[in-house]
Formats: C-alpha cells, sequence, structure tokens
C-alpha cells in the first residue's frame, strides 16, 4: 500500500518492491496496440500454401497438402544433389522411429548428412565423443558434414528434463565436433560484435562461453584453412579444445550445464 | 458466430486453439492472437524501443509462429511459446535497426481503475510514489531497464525473458537480481540527497 506508513522504496524488500513494481506497470502509458490478428489472418490466408511445412507426421487438411508436395519435391531434390548452405551439405532423410524431436526441426539446419548412430564412425577420421549423463540419453538425430577434412558430427537432442527446446526450432542442445583448433583472434571478432564471451575451464583445458545474438567464428579445418559458419544455432555456445578435437555445446540452458554435460563426455557408444 | 468460439457455452482454452490452429484453421488462430496480441506488442515495444517496429516484430512473430506450429509440443502453455517467438523477432528487429532510440517509459494521467477508489491523498501519495519509481528505473542502464520492465510490466517468465534479452536461462535470474539490486541503491541515493 502506499501512505504515508510506507517504508522508503529502497527499504522494500523483494516482494513488496516487485508489487510496487506491478503496480506501476499498470499505469503506464504505451502506445496503443494496433489490431493484428485480422492482418496476421489476412497474412497467412494469402501464401501460397496454407502452412507451409517440413513435418511428415501430421494428418492433412485442405490446402496442406499442396504444401506438402512442394515440400517434398525441394527436399527430393536436395537429397538427389544437395546443396550448399554456409559451406555445408543440406539432405533430407527418414525419420529415426521414435524420436521425441519433430523431425522438421532438424531438416532445414545445415548439420550435414542424417546417418545412424552406429554408422557416424564409418564417416569420421576421428573417434567421436558423447555425453553419459542419464537425463539426455541418446542424441535424437546425428548428423555428419564434410568440410571440415576429416568430418564434422552434430549430435542432436530434442526436449529434455531440465532442457527446453527452442520454441520455434523444436531443438534442445547440439553437440558438435570436429578437428580443427579456435584462434584466440577470433573472439576479438565476436565481442566487437556485442556478444558475450567469457573465458573458462572445460575438462582442464582452455574454453569459451559465448552467449547473446547471433554469433559467428572462425575455425581452420584440419588441412589449414579457416572456415566460417554461423555458431550460434540454438542458444549459447560452450567451446573448447579436448584430445585434437574442437567441440561445442548449443542450447545448454547456462554455463554450469554446459560444464556438466562437457564433464560426461565419453567415447560415442554405437551399440 | 464461428464454430471455435465456444465449446458447450464456454469460450475455447488457449490449448484448444492451438491444436485447432496446428490442423490449419486459421481463425482459430487469429483468435489466439487476439487474445496475446497487447501483451506481445509490449513485449516488442520494451525491446524495440518504437512503435512502427513493436508492430512489425510482432507480426512478424505471429507469422513464424504459425509457421512454427509443426514442432508446437502438444499440451504445453501456448503463451510463453508465442512470447518467445515474438521476443525473438523483436530482438533480431532491434539489433538489425540503425536508429538507437531509448526507451521512454511514462505513467498514463488516467489510471485505469481496479475497483475501489481510493481517498484523494491517499491517490496523491500512490502516484508520487509511482513517479519516484519510474524515475529512479530511467536512470538505470537499459539493460537493467529491460529485464525490470519485461519480468514486472510484460509479466514474462524466465524462458521468455531469456528469449527477448538473447542470453540463457540460467542468466535471467541473475540479471534480474542485479538490475533490481542497482534500482535500490539508485533509489538509496535519491534519499540521501533528498536529506542533504
Amino acid at each position: 500500500m502506499t501512505d504515508r506508513g510506507s517504508p522508503p522504496l529502497h527499504a522494500l524488500d523483494e516482494l513488496a518492491l516487485g508489487e510496487a513494481l506491478a503496480d506501476l506497470g499498470a499505469s503506464l502509458q504505451f502506445p496503443p496496440t494496433p489490431a493484428l490478428a485480422t492482418a496476421v489472418g489476412v497474412a497467412i490466408r494469402s501464401e501460397p500454401a496454407a502452412r507451409p511445412s517440413w513435418s511428415f507426421g501430421r494428418p492433412l487438411r485442405g490446402g496442406l497438402a499442396l504444401g506438402l508436395v512442394a515440400a517434398l519435391l525441394v527436399a527430393g531434390l536436395a537429397a538427389a544433389i544437395g546443396f550448399a548452405l554456409g559451406g555445408l551439405r543440406i539432405t533430407f532423410g527418414e525419420p529415426l522411429p521414435g524420436s521425441p524431436l519433430p523431425d522438421g526441426a532438424v531438416n532445414e539446419r545445415a548439420f550435414g548428412d542424417r546417418v545412424a548412430l552406429d554408422q557416424v564412425g564409418d564417416r569420421l577420421a576421428f573417434a567421436p565423443l558423447a555425453p553419459t549423463l542419464p537425463e539426455l540419453g541418446v542424441p535424437d538425430h546425428a548428423y555428419v558434414a564434410e568440410p571440415p577434412s576429416g568430418g564434422a558430427l552434430a549430435l542432436i537432442w530434442g526436449d529434455r528434463p531440465g532442457l527446453p527446446a527452442d520454441p520455434e526450432s523444436g531443438i534442445g542442445l547440439v553437440l558438435t565436433e570436429f578437428r580443427a583448433d579456435i584462434g584466440p583472434d577470433t573472439f576479438e571478432k565476436m565481442l566487437d560484435s556485442g556478444v558475450s564471451v567469457e573465458s573458462t575451464i572445460v575438462n582442464g583445458a582452455p574454453g569459451y562461453w559465448i552467449e547473446g545474438g547471433e554469433h559467428f567464428y572462425f575455425y581452420r579445418d584440419a588441412d589449414g584453412q579457416r572456415v566460417e559458419e554461423t555458431l550460434r544455432l540454438v542458444g549459447s555456445a560452450l567451446v573448447w579444445e579436448q584430445a585434437g578435437l574442437t567441440l561445442r555445446i548449443e542450447g545448454a540452458p547456462g554455463l554450469e550445464d554446459a560444464l556438466r554435460i562437457a564433464a560426461s563426455l565419453a567415447p560415442l557408444a554405437t551399440d | 458466430m464461428y464454430r471455435w468460439r465456444t465449446v458447450e457455452g464456454r469460450p475455447l482454452t488457449d490449448r484448444e486453439l492451438i491444436e485447432m490452429a496446428s490442423h490449419g484453421d486459421v481463425a482459430a488462430y487469429e483468435e489466439l492472437v487476439r487474445r496475446y496480441e497487447q501483451l506481445a506488442f509490449r513485449v516488442a515495444y520494451l525491446v524495440c524501443h518504437d512503435a512502427d517496429e513493436a508492430r512489425d516484430a510482432t507480426q512478424e512473430g505471429f507469422l513464424r509462429a504459425w509457421h512454427a506450429l509443426p514442432r508446437f509440443r502438444s499440451g504445453a502453455e501456448p503463451r510463453p511459446w508465442l512470447m518467445q517467438i515474438v521476443a525473438n523477432a523483436a530482438r533480431n528487429r532491434r539489433r538489425g535497426s540503425t536508429r538507437r532510440t531509448s526507451l521512454a517509459l511514462r505513467v498514463a494521467q488516467d489510471r485505469p481503475s481496479d475497483g475501489a477508489a481510493p481517498s484523494p491523498e491517499v491517490a496523491v501519495l500512490a502516484d508520487e510514489r509511482r513517479r519516484e519509481l519510474l524515475a529512479a528505473l530511467n536512470r538505470l542502464r537499459e539493460e537493467d531497464r529491460l529485464v525490470i520492465a519485461l519480468r514486472w510490466f510484460a509479466e514474462q517468465g524466465e524462458a521468455e525473458m531469456a528469449a527477448a534479452l538473447g542470453v540463457a536461462r540460467g542468466t535471467v535470474k541473475s540479471r534480474l537480481s542485479r538490475a533490481m539490486g542497482r534500482l535500490r541503491e539508485v533509489m538509496a541515493t535519491d534519499v540521501m540527497a533528498t536529506d542533504d
């Protein structure tokens, strides 16, 4: 309450200060809210298909069929010839049975070729690692891309307890690994772009926790070529070197979670 | 009367509307947008600091959410999901904008009535206190002001705030706590200056 007996604002406890702020919020003058519902509806209805989608598992209704046919044509074309995005080839594969990650989420991402977990080792020139935390379980999807030389592995998890998925992509966590090293100049570039970079130690080795906004980074592949790609696909990222590999974890809710996942890494079990 | 307005005489829930929308019902989605357009617009305004940018970001966010419906987890609450997507759109727009306006918050002249009318004296004191609080807020760094505004003026949860701020969820709590601490410091400094 606000009367003469009220304590000064700076002396309010957490609850009372929150109430005062909520009361202030109810008094604030915002610009008038535009009527958007109709405009959104008109925009949706004016699109060629009622709802374009890469999803393969949903029942079709009315005009959605056209959208799916178009998507399948594009997917088939890509599978046949492939195309590059950020230096990586995109292909479309059949969903793995029983995957909790929506299949449409990953197909739009440039992770490379979808491969079964037990075939990952055949496509890489290094022994891949994977987290062993019980709450993560096995990855929902595995992708291999080349370049970089020796291959790059992306292991992908959907929603997990304590690991909420990105609302648009459905992706909760991505672990990427490849033979490479990280140049320190790279991160100065990112700081200039307004991205927060924090030095940390990961499994005894130097690493970086990268947070905020879109960030890009450079790495040198095993042939010494500099490669640029979008680092941030689903959220903040932890990057470090371990056993001759560059590893990065994206999507962990915080640095502590990412470090815990990193600490659990062990050779990928494929049986 | 559209069929989606009522089920057995009651309004449809958000979950029912999004389920219908996920099967291609544009009218159901429009109703969902109508329910959240004000909140979404305010979140976008707090991030963009500009009404036109906020309108475009809100519309873009709702359209992106429509396209992301196949990835909406059935049974989840639509509000935080929608707000995260709108906040993402607003943050991207803010980052891409060349205009750098600061957020100007003002107390409305006519506050919406919340029931019992206070006495004129109490009303004046309450108004003074709001202006004092707002003045302190407006002296905070923009980063602090935004995190407080998202929490208390737009009633955003942790996940929604993380999307709006572009940080991990684990960072939101500490950032809000630090901002609240700095707000107290500013208000305490004001009191000391008045006492001098």
